[in-house]
């Protein structure tokens, strides 16, 4: 019986020390939110992203696959994304009350109802359709709150050049993927670059996105996202995840 | 004593299953619990002029554009309170009192669902590629003869796609080319069509306790003072395949026919209505399919069958998609 009341001492005592373990340090999270700030500020944006994606291959085994898109959105209720990948070329967009998607390889689109603003629009199209936004994570309004959330240990890992920038460089580390952000060393604080490792996968694949052509409150006019579909090309439903 | 030792292990138990709970929630490629309770707060200090001014003169976007995302949001009352954390001071004063004043993980499903619009959309399915008038009413409770039926004969060559929970098996790969219903003749009719008299070829079948009336490949019931053309009931007999049925491969051991999509089966010297086989392999799809988006790929939906565009031997053909429930 000793044994045992010792055991559980242990145990919620090994417990407090994992807890005191995490750590976020003050100028990652001053980065962070710099970052977030900015581009939280921010009424309108376009930028472009080149990024890879590490996919389990029934036949290869791991292989990369490397997408770039082109992202244009005007706060709060217009986005527009296309983007050129092994499967094509798509254009998602979004006018405040529509979603639609274009497939040009296969000139065929479908159009869904969709909430009032980017950020929930990209939540319930990411979950009930599973279309991915390039990058948008860095659009979340809590995003240093999201990373604290599910990282263990945030910490700044010092300065680099990527795409001969000088950034700084921050690593959140979490129990199924490290992050690692590259951000601007200059008064914008944008994200440069972004590494996402999933180390409790198998085979750690990794995520990688790269931003360039950042363009502040640029002027873009909103008839760019309203949608009309091209000659010939076909409606076709978007299927939720969950229809049967 | 026992009974004390089952009582400690089931408390350590308990206690690790809680320690080791946390959210799986994820959104794009990382989880973003915080930013979802920001959202699901009222945007405090940024209210929409009420109506636009009619100034023709006004410049475009002065006062009316709003941040992309709705501006930042920090939670510091539930971010960790270590001892390296930064001072809260450097942070702008932004109406703290919008902050969550607690922990609502409890909302986060909520707040989703809230969010969410009307994401079944049915008011738009009838429009997508269907041209069959359903609005006679009648009920034939048939809906299983587009039902599937597995191919457990040949294991499949290519790992399933996957989406909202679901497998969906093909032996061939994905080739997509647009859905062009075909036509079988001036005698065939798809579903939901409403004739006032029928032929006098037509014989009367019967099946799963329901008359039906058969010409030329097309099953009708009696109602409303005419015919209205149904799915092809399954266990339904007939003596004569309709004029143009093909031989399809289901497996190395058995052929099927088909017309206007429907499944033929012989036995003895009869042919039976059989529902689909996963892995079969047909040129001809008929008219009431609609084209469904399942994230990249785009089948051809009939009834319950999924139908997957592929390219055999040159030629624009469909396989039978067998849909599993992921375990």
């Amino acid at each position: 019986m000793k044994n045992i009341k010792l055991l559980t001492l242990f145990l919620i005592c090994s417990q407090f020390v994992i807890a005191q373990e995490t750590k976020y340090d003050p100028t990652a999270i001053l980065l962070l939110d710099k970052m977030s700030d900015v581009i939280s500020s921010l009424t309108s944006v376009s930028f472009k992203v080149e990024s890879s994606n590490d996919e389990d291959s029934y036949a290869y085994g791991m292989v990369k696959n490397f997408s770039s898109s082109h992202v244009h959105m005007v706060g709060p209720d217009k986005m527009i994304v296309n983007s050129w990948s092994p499967k094509g070329h798509r254009q998602l967009w979004y006018n405040g009350t529509d979603f639609g998607f274009f497939d040009y390889e296969e000139s065929n689109y479908g159009l869904v109802e969709a909430p009032g603003t980017i950020i929930h629009m990209i939540d319930s199209i990411h979950q009930f359709y599973g279309f991915e936004f390039p990058a948008a994570d860095f659009f979340y309004p809590a995003f240093t709150d999201d990373l604290i959330e599910s990282s263990e240990r945030i910490s700044f890992t010092g300065n680099a050049t990527i795409q001969g920038k000088s950034c700084f460089s921050v690593l959140a580390e979490g129990k199924e993927m490290n992050i690692q952000i590259w951000i601007s060393n200059d008064s914008y604080n944008l994200p440069i670059k972004y590494v996402i490792v999933h180390h409790a996968k198998k085979g750690s694949p990794q995520y990688e996105a790269t931003f360039s052509d950042w363009q502040l409150n640029p002027d873009i006019p909103e008839g760019m996202f309203n949608f009309s579909p091209p000659p010939g090309a076909r409606e076709v439903r978007l299927f939720s995840k969950t229809d049967k | 004593m026992k009974t004390r030792i089952i009582k400690t292990s089931l408390v350590l138990g308990l206690f690790f299953a809680l320690s080791f709970v946390h959210s799986n929630v994820e959104a794009q490629r990382m989880s973003h619990g915080a930013s979802r309770q920001a959202m699901s707060r009222p945007s405090a200090g940024r209210s929409q002029p009420a109506s636009r001014p009619s100034h023709n003169t006004m410049p475009s976007h002065t006062n009316t554009r709003q941040p992309i995302n709705g501006g930042s949001s920090k939670a510091t009352a539930n971010r960790p309170s270590t001892n390296n954390r930064p001072s809260t001071s450097t942070r702008p004063s932004t109406a703290p009192d919008a902050r969550p004043s607690g922990n609502n993980k409890g909302d986060r499903g909520g707040n989703l669902s809230n969010n969410k619009v009307n994401v079944d959309n049915s008011s738009r399915r009838g429009d997508v590629n269907i041209n069959v008038d359903n609005s006679r009413d009648i009920h034939i409770n048939n809906s299983h003869n587009t039902r599937v039926r597995h191919n457990n004969y040949r294991p499949y060559p290519r790992p399933p796609y996957h989406y909202g929970g679901w497998n969906y098996y093909c032996y061939h790969p994905y080739r997509y080319h647009p859905y062009t219903p075909y036509y079988w003749g001036p005698v065939w009719h798809p579903w939901g069509f409403f004739i006032t008299t029928i032929a006098v070829t037509a014989i009367v079948v019967n099946a799963n306790n329901q008359q039906y009336y058969y010409d030329s490949g097309v099953y009708y019931v009696a109602g409303n003072g005419g015919y209205t053309v149904v799915a092809a009931p399954v266990g339904a007999t007939i003596q004569q395949l309709p004029e143009g049925s093909q031989t399809v491969v289901v497996n190395e051991t058995t052929n099927n026919y088909y017309y206007g999509g429907t499944y033929y089966e012989k036995s003895g010297d009869e042919y039976t209505v059989v529902p689909p086989t996963a892995g079969t392999v047909v040129k001809d799809l008929p008219e009431g399919g609609e084209e469904v988006k399942l994230g990249d790929v785009t089948y051809v939906k009939i009834g319950e069958t999924y139908y997957q565009p592929i390219e055999q031997d040159g030629e624009n053909m469909y396989e039978v998609v067998d849909v599993k429930e992921e375990s």
